[in-house]
């Protein structure tokens, strides 16, 4: 079948977040990635306008992840939350609409954070820059992105001659979630 | 060789290459934070940069810029000689510094924009936002066509967009411009 339409330039990649500025700053900068042709496209969006940064896969040196404890953290906050509301509902009869509301968000919002996974950051390194890449805030986002780009950035960077003073790459997949 | 130092995100530690691609998250030595760290060839790439090399014959053609050096290769743009300083390989070609920098200026080279003004979204939120101060819609609404009808062929997003948010903007101010009209003929009369 002859498809008129063009081909897209840019491939929206998974997850999105926010870069937030100082204690009292309000702005929130929105940034994703985009899958372009031989680069990452690192947008960031305050609504009205929009910033790019490239990075093209044959500059990039390496990709760290470091785990957070972000998760764990809201995790408890929003059981707390849960429990506290909970309780007061049960012991106030005057604060049940409040508290089951309250218990109702908190156990929304905690259904979200479990199911959204592991928080991490993530950087991206090339060989003048190290870059946080504020969208891949979760895991399981951030393993998926990678194994997205591997392959580009390895054909890319296939003629590139190896020292060996890192171990390869090469070998049994890596494991999600650890 | 050396190589770029990879460090701890939390503690800014320098990581060991030990640890380098290893298929499991390991703890920094430093902080213990849980790290992994994914590499590429390029990391190990010697970019020291070849020296130009001078003419030896008289037949040989000179760089634009440095006329003792031998040409290697012609600008894409302008079709300057240049040797294998001046020489900046880009998408894929070969250009000068100075076609470079002057399709950077005139945003000729559409990879190396960095900002764009998203006037699409600005219309629409000139078109929505005053409706909840509702008499501001009688200046606004002006204002949002003409951004719509002035900016409809401005590029918007490098990324994928439509020009659905001008022709809303184009619809809703035309509906208060409408509304306006009406209570002016019907109720100032």
């Amino acid at each position: 079948m002859v498809t008129l339409m063009k081909e897209k330039e840019y491939k929206k990649l998974p997850g999105s977040g926010t870069k937030r500025g100082a204690f009292l700053d309000v702005s929130r900068i929105r940034t994703r990635l985009w899958l372009g042709k031989d680069h990452l496209l690192y947008q960031f969006s305050t609504g009205y306008t929009e910033d790019y940064k490239r990075f093209y896969y044959s500059d990039i040196q390496a990709i760290a992840i470091r785990k957070t404890i972000r998760f764990m953290v809201w995790n408890i906050i929003l059981l707390t939350f849960l429990l506290g509301s909970l309780s007061a509902a049960y012991s106030y009869q005057f604060l049940a609409y409040p508290s089951y509301t309250v218990a109702f968000f908190s156990f929304l919002f905690l259904g979200i954070n479990l199911f959204m996974g592991q928080t991490c950051i993530c950087q991206l390194y090339t060989r003048v820059s190290a870059e946080e890449l504020y969208s891949l805030k979760r895991l399981r986002t951030a393993q998926k992105v990678i194994k997205i780009i591997t392959p580009l950035i390895d054909e890319k960077q296939r003629d590139f001659p190896s020292v060996g003073i890192i171990p390869s790459t090469a070998g049994p997949e890596r494991k999600d979630n650890q | 060789m050396d190589i770029r130092p990879i460090n701890c995100s939390k503690c800014k530690a320098s990581l060991p290459q030990e640890i380098f691609n290893h298929p499991d998250f390991t703890n920094c030595p430093s902080c213990h934070a849980r790290v992994m760290t994914k590499t590429f060839p390029a990391l190990q790439k010697d970019i020291s940069s070849q020296p130009a090399e001078n003419i030896g014959l008289d037949s040989e053609a000179g760089c634009f810029f440095h006329p003792q050096k031998k040409a290697v290769v012609v600008c894409a743009t302008c079709g300057r000689f240049l040797c294998s300083l001046c020489d900046i390989e880009f998408d894929g070609g070969h250009i000068c510094a100075a076609c470079l920098e002057a399709g950077k200026k005139k945003k000729k080279i559409k990879n190396l924009e960095t900002h764009r003004v998203l006037f699409d979204s600005i219309a629409l939120s000139t078109a929505i936002l005053p409706l909840l101060i509702f008499w501001l819609t009688i200046i606004t609404a002006p204002i949002s066509i003409y951004l719509a009808i002035r900016h409809w062929k401005t590029p918007t997003s490098i990324v994928r967009r439509t020009k659905v948010r001008f022709i809303l903007a184009i619809v809703i101010s035309g509906l208060q411009l409408t509304g306006w009209t009406y209570f002016f003929t019907r109720f100032l009369k």
